[in-house]
């Protein structure tokens, strides 16, 4: 081909170009093309400041085909990689020599139909490189997407933890002192009774005094229903109504036992009732001081037991303790609910209670939410011989099958759905605590019966364990 | 003079003794009753429509086994015979969707949280019996000193009610 285009353009110049040359440049207007006959050249871009090489052509390859057939500028830069020597044939010599030879013009064919092929072959692979890039780029994304999440959830359980923890430290605080104030209360009490006692010695009334007051302290407590029952029967003997009322207020349920005590008490009859009247109100006030501080301090056992952070060495924790403290400070949500307990005899574990009793907290949080604080909470504690497992059973509507598998993921609710997971990080935090001791949580689902079963092997390794994840049945 | 029914519904007896023991001062003119769940007190408000007694006030806990308090409200006010009953919530532990649907859908007329004051308690139920006699009954004189005196005998002053 050169031969016949130095025969017909009477040997057109030969150009020598050191290394490191500009030939044209992308968007140049082309109007020549270049035979390369010696050297390596570079074919490149501009991209965001950066040069990308596209070809790298050496001896016999002929640039600017592409622009002679499109009669666009150049797509490239081209720049010499070594020292070069090239032919330059404007397009209009070009035509004029086709045109005068035919095999010229046949050669020139093959050798525009050869570049195009080969184009065509590196823009399939260029395809396919393209292709396995976005594959491996998704890939990455994906992988650092999965990273940030766990990273995030790390981030949220180490969040939590740390709050659980100041909430903790402030309520054990809080418990604590509420211990002076109960002790002093409850003893106050026991002064009252004390002193009444000898008053009543001094008074001339003081066995009825006395009387009275022991029996509002011992009083079984009665439902109203009954109460008005009895009222009903003793104002049908008596044939009086305030008198029957006054009467079973003080638990006196027969005309004689009133009458007994009325006789030796001077005044009319009502002011001999108003008086023993309150004679009982006093023992009462007495005994629902002593009945309230009571519950006061067992609430305040529990939360002291219950937000126990402090673990030492050899300390070893009752389950069923733990489960019985977390119950009471529930006590305001059970009170549609029927709590059936089967406690096993259990092995004390050496853990500290607070983490274990979050997740009691937490999964029996959600039996209620899920049972909407109505229903049958069953408890059950056993040990078998690897593992001591408690079984959480609630009579909700069950979880649907295919949020099971998915309840112990970060932040799984279904507020807004019919059943709720009001924690949102509890069940995932729960599954973290078992599993940093080894053990597992499993859960099994129904309407009607959902069973949340923790196994807490023995010899728990309270290592830091990957956290397991997934063991929903 | 017609006792007014004042109804106390609190499940646990230390709490309802002690609100029924604050409301002495009322004792001349109410008849007090009281029920430890909302079934027993839907009871205790049939047993007194039999004897011809309409309930002038319900003091109500929210949280209580069975019905709750708020529940037990709506469906008294779903009730015509009660529509002229005073209802009012005493809990420590009504939330605020609760509170929001006595005050929509039982038009609570007021809230009283725990615990209580006892002044308070009974100047709401001082305030509550007087719009309650206002709108029920015809002789006011015997209430007069009882409750919010001043606004019944203005009323009285300006004769008897419309017809």
């Amino acid at each position: 081909m050169i031969r016949a285009l130095d025969s017909l353009l009477i040997t057109p110049p030969r150009s020598h170009l050191p290394a490191g040359e500009m030939i044209f440049r992308q968007g140049d207007p082309l109007d020549s093309i270049y035979i390369l006959l010696d050297g390596q050249v570079k074919l490149y871009r501009i991209m965001d400041g950066q040069e990308v090489i596209f070809h790298s052509q050496t001896a016999g390859k002929i640039l600017g085909l592409l622009a002679l057939t499109r009669r666009t500028g150049s797509q490239f830069n081209c720049r010499t990689l070594t020292p070069t020597t090239f032919i330059k044939v404007s397009f209009e010599d070009l035509d004029n020599a086709l045109q005068q030879s035919e095999s010229l013009l046949v050669t020139f064919i093959t050798v525009l139909t050869q570049s195009m092929a080969r184009r065509s072959t590196r823009l399939m692979e260029l395809q396919t490189e393209v292709v396995s890039l976005n594959r491996r780029l998704s890939n990455e994304r994906d992988a650092l997407a999965k990273a940030l999440h766990e990273l995030q959830q790390a981030q949220s359980l180490l969040v939590e933890a740390e709050k659980m923890a100041t909430l903790g430290q402030l309520a054990a605080g809080v418990a604590h002192e509420l211990n002076n104030p109960i002790a002093a209360i409850n003893r106050a009490a026991d002064f009252i009774l004390e002193d009444l006692r000898k008053l009543a010695d001094e008074l001339p009334q003081g066995a009825v005094f006395l009387e009275q007051i022991e029996r509002a302290r011992t009083q079984k407590p009665v439902s109203t229903r009954e109460q008005r029952e009895r009222r009903r029967q003793l104002a049908a003997t008596l044939d009086d109504s305030d008198l029957a009322e006054a009467l079973v207020q003080m638990g006196v349920y027969s005309v004689a036992e009133f009458e007994r005590m009325e006789k030796d008490l001077p005044g009319t009859r009502t002011e001999r009732l108003a008086r023993l009247k309150r004679y009982h109100q006093v023992g009462g006030a007495l005994r629902n001081i002593l009945h309230c501080s009571g519950r006061i301090g067992d609430l305040v056992k529990s939360l002291r037991s219950y937000s126990r952070t402090d673990h030492s060495e050899g300390d070893t924790t009752d389950i069923n303790e733990g489960i019985e403290d977390t119950l009471r400070l529930f006590a305001n949500r059970l009170r549609n609910v029927q709590v059936e307990r089967q406690y096993g005899a259990l092995p004390p574990v050496p853990l500290s209670a607070g983490p274990l009793n979050q997740v009691w907290t937490n999964i029996i949080a959600n039996a209620l939410d899920a049972m909407e604080d109505e229903g049958i909470l069953r408890i059950e504690t056993t040990t078998n011989e690897q593992d001591i497992v408690v079984h959480i059973v609630d009579s909700g509507p069950g979880i649907p099958p295919e949020h099971l598998s998915r309840i112990f993921d970060m932040r799984y609710t279904t507020r807004l759905g019919r059943i709720e997971f009001g924690l949102g990080l509890g069940l995932s935090i729960s599954q973290n605590i078992i599993a940093r001791y080894g053990g597992r949580i499993e859960v099994e689902s129904k309407p009607g019966r959902t069973v949340f079963s923790i196994c807490i092997p023995h010899q728990p390794s309270p290592t830091l364990n990957q956290p397991e994840r997934n063991h929903a049945k | 003079m017609n006792k007014l029914m004042v109804l106390c519904v609190e499940d646990e007896a230390e709490v309802r003794e002690a609100i029924m023991r604050d409301l002495d001062p009322f004792k001349s003119i109410i008849q007090l009753e009281a029920a430890d769940n909302s079934e027993d007190a839907l009871a205790v408000l049939n047993e007194c429509k039999a004897d011809g007694i309409a309930a002038a006030l319900v003091l109500c806990d929210h949280l209580m086994p069975g019905l709750r308090g708020v529940d037990f409200l709506i469906q008294l006010q779903a009730d015509p015979r009660y529509a002229a009953t005073r209802k009012v919530l005493i809990t420590g532990q009504a939330g605020l969707e609760d509170t929001v649907r006595a005050v929509n859908e039982a038009r609570l007329h007021h809230y009283i949280a725990k615990p209580w004051d006892p002044e308070q308690l009974a100047q709401v139920v001082r305030d509550q019996l007087t719009e309650y006699v206002l709108e029920t009954q015809s002789d006011l004189m015997p209430y007069v000193s009882s409750l919010d005196g001043p606004r019944l005998l203005e009323k009285i002053a300006a004769g008897p009610r419309d017809e």
